[in-house]
Formats: C-alpha cells, structure tokens, sequence
C-alpha cells in the first residue's frame, strides 16, 4: 500500500516536471525567435536610413544639426553590440540596448518635424516612400517589441512557477528582462510621422 | 503543505497577471461575414455585394480580405496598436500562409488603417498600402461618397493579391461545414449498420429477405444523404493568420 503510493506520486511528480521542462525550453525558444524578430525590425530601420540622409541632405540648405543627430544616433545604434539570436540577459544590457534605439527613434521624429518647413522634400516621391517605410518600421517595431514582452512575461512566470522553480535556476532557464515603456507609451507609444496630413485635413 | 502554498502564490500570480491584461478594453469579436458596417456607412446591399465578392475571393486565392467600418478606435487604444491586435485576434488569412488584410475605417474620427499579414507585405507593401489609401479610398471619402471609396479600396487590395497565392475552391467557413457534414453521414452510416444488425439478428442471421425484396431502409438512406447539403455556406472565418504591423494609416 504504502508502496504503490509512492510509486503514484513519483510517476505523478516525474510527470509534472518533464511536462514542465518541455513547456520551459519551448518558451525559451519563443522568446529568442520574438527578439530575432525585434532585432530584425530594428535593423531594418538602421537600413533605411543612409537612404533618408542622401535624400535630405539633397534639400538646398536642410538644417544640419538635426540631420546630425540622426546620423550619430544611427552611430550609436550599431555601436552597441547584441547577439540578433538570443535577448541580452542582464537588465544593464538590455537598457543600453533600448536606450540608443529610443535615441534614434526620437532624432529621427525631429528630423520629419524639421522636414514640415521643406516643402520641395516633403513633394519629394523618393522622401514621401521613405517617410512610409520607417512609418511602417516603427510600427512593426512596437508590434515586435509588444509580442516579446507577452512571451518574456509567460516565460518569466513559467521559471517561477512551482514545481519548475526548483530546477529552473540550475538548468539556465534564466529570468529575461523586458523592454521598458517608452517614456509616455501609455498615452502614444509611437513617433507620428504624420502630421503633414493632419494639418492639411 | 508549504508546496500547495508556493502553488497557491503562482496562482494567484498567474490570475493577477491575466488581470493587468485585461485592463484594456475588449477587443472586438470575430466578425461572421467579411464586411463589418458598425457604422451604417454602406447599404445592405452594397454590403452583401462586397462580401460576396471577398467571399469569392478567398475561394479563388485563398487570401482573406476583411473590411471593418467602427466608429471610432476605443478611447484606450491607438489606433495602429488597435487595429493589429484586432486583426491578429480574428485571425484573417491562412495560418500558414499569413495572407490577410483588414481594411479598417473608423468615419468618426476620419481616420483609417489597412493591416497586411506577414504573408502579404511582399504583395502589398507599405507604400503600396499608402497608395491604395491615398488613391483609391480618400478622393471618394473627401468628396462625401464613402461606399465608393471602400468598394474600390477593396478592388484594388485584391488585384494587388490577386497573383499572390491560388485557392481550393472553400473558404475557411466551408471547411466546418464540411466536417460536420461528414460527421453527420458517419451517423447515420453508424444507425445503419446498428439497424442492420438488429435486424440480422432478428431474422436468425439472415440479413436479405429469402424473397429477394429489398431492405426498406435504403432508398430512404439515399434521400437522407441528398438533403445534407442544404446547409448555407457563407460567412467569414478566420483562418488564423498572423500579423506584424505591416500597411499604412491614413486620414482624410
């Protein structure tokens, strides 16, 4: 009696942890192929951006500055080194990392606020494509940016659960750390390139 | 018992987490036809018009293009993050193919979106999007004759994924139907055989009539079979396509 009932809870227990360790290292997966996806977006934002600075810098006397940043804030973007294939594990790194893609993201606004007061570049067919691809750049990056916190969330939670907590920290299954909301995201999470269209409505 | 207790925690946890999420107000429900007008903007008729034609669409390439007039996005949503979500909720387009397209207008706030699945950006990228929404859509919407500027917003988002991919001839909707159906024949095929049995047994084993008159049961089977198809197809029903952010806003 006493016997087959400790047989019982061990199946039962063995049971509950492979099922547990499967569903782990599947979440893990999830969160590395959600990050490749951040990562790719964001490159390829980083891409179209020599493109807009010949573009502007073709304007008859564009204001220097702001195209300045853009171009030190891409610097910065590429300086900072992360592995496309798998989310920075400390929280330090991942601040780095959002820091210099939130730099851009804002000198990039100003950049096509300044752009209000050109109108030949804002009739520019070429510039008008580019102002619609880092548009939908931007979105897909918050959209990126949303999936990978869902999956860290249900990832993280995953880890700290019982009974996978037990083993969960011995066997590398590490807590990830978010993206933290962009400063106001509550109200807009995302740069408005269009206000051109705003004003004219 | 200090276990149940540390589960007990993840519980709540996990319940505490689902909470924060459904801070935001609902998404939504799936839409049952391809043309959603919450706002009154077309008339029954046009409405049964483009629906048929997206309906038909979707047999022919499989894609599935949905139109959603709302109002307006809800108060605690942009409408870009909305609009996605929404989208990737009611899963328009083929699980495997990711080929869907949500044209969203929302005639309060004069704004409008359309959403491409990750399987249609290569058809319809974001330029072309802003095309379509700038060509096509606002010139009609501006000059007051809004049915005209969606009629042809949604021609031109299904000659642009006209060549993209071909259909089977059902849509997503038909495939329940389908099984259903096919549930339904094994049924009575299951009555069948239960009858027959009893009946064999009945009569000592022997399953004909020594007369040679045929079981009463059959030709009545055939015209059972035959009224099975008088269910209606139609309606929408989204395959489970996903979405990444890829199209184009536009005001008017």
């Amino acid at each position: 009696m006493q016997f087959t009932r400790f047989l019982l809870l061990a199946v039962a227990a063995s049971m509950l942890t492979g099922c547990g360790y499967n569903r782990l290292v599947g979440l893990k997966q999830r969160t590395d192929s959600s990050w490749a996806n951040v990562e790719n977006n964001y490159q390829r934002r980083a891409d179209l951006i020599p493109n807009l600075v010949k573009t502007v810098e073709g304007a008859a006397d564009f204001e220097k500055s702001t195209l300045k940043d853009v171009i030190e804030a891409r610097q910065q973007v590429t300086n900072v080194k992360v592995d496309p294939n798998s989310p920075p594990d400390s929280p330090q790194a991942m601040a780095a990392f959002q820091q210099s893609q939130d730099a851009l993201s804002s000198a990039l606004s100003r950049l096509l606020v300044v752009v209000e007061r050109y109108p030949d570049l804002k009739a520019n067919a070429n510039f008008q494509n580019l102002q619609v691809q880092l548009e939908g750049t931007e979105n897909r990056i918050t959209v990126a940016r949303r999936q990978f916190n869902e999956v860290v969330q249900e990832y993280n939670t995953a880890t700290k659960q019982f009974p996978t907590i037990i083993y969960s920290g011995f066997l590398g299954f590490k807590e990830r750390p978010y993206f933290a909301a962009r400063a106001g995201a509550d109200q807009a999470p995302e740069v408005n390139f269009n206000f051109g269209n705003k004003q004219g409505s | 018992m200090r276990f149940s207790r540390s589960f007990l925690l993840a519980l709540v946890v996990a319940v505490f987490t689902a909470a924060t999420h459904a801070a935001q107000s609902p998404l939504p429900p799936k839409p049952a036809d391809y043309v959603l007008d919450q706002a009154d903007v077309l008339s029954p008729t046009q409405r049964e018009v483009l629906a048929r034609d997206l309906e038909q669409f979707e047999r022919e390439t499989s894609n599935q293009i949905v139109v959603a007039i709302m109002p307006r996005v809800p108060d605690d949503y942009v409408m870009e993050d909305f609009t996605q979500r929404t989208a990737e909720a009611w899963g328009a387009g083929r699980k495997d193919r990711d080929n869907g397209i949500v044209l969203f207008v929302f005639p309060d706030q004069r704004e409008m979106r359309i959403e491409v699945g990750y399987g249609l950006e290569g058809a319809v990228p974001d330029a072309l999007a802003n095309q379509v929404i700038q060509d096509e859509i606002v010139p009609s919407f501006r000059a007051g004759d809004m049915p005209a500027g969606i009629m042809r917003g949604a021609e031109a988002l299904m000659a642009a994924t006209k060549g993209e991919h071909t259909g089977t001839g059902r849509t997503a909707a038909d495939a329940p139907e389908e099984a259903r159906l096919n549930l339904i024949i094994f049924i009575i095929f299951v009555v069948f055989v239960i009858i027959a049995i009893r009946r064999s047994q009945g009569r000592g084993g022997h399953v004909y009539d020594p007369s040679g008159r045929r079981d009463v049961w059959f030709p009545s089977s055939g015209s059972g079979l035959g009224g099975g198809g008088g269910f209606g197809g139609g309606g929408f029903s989204g395959g489970g396509g996903g979405f990444g952010g890829g199209g184009a806003s536009g005001r008017w």
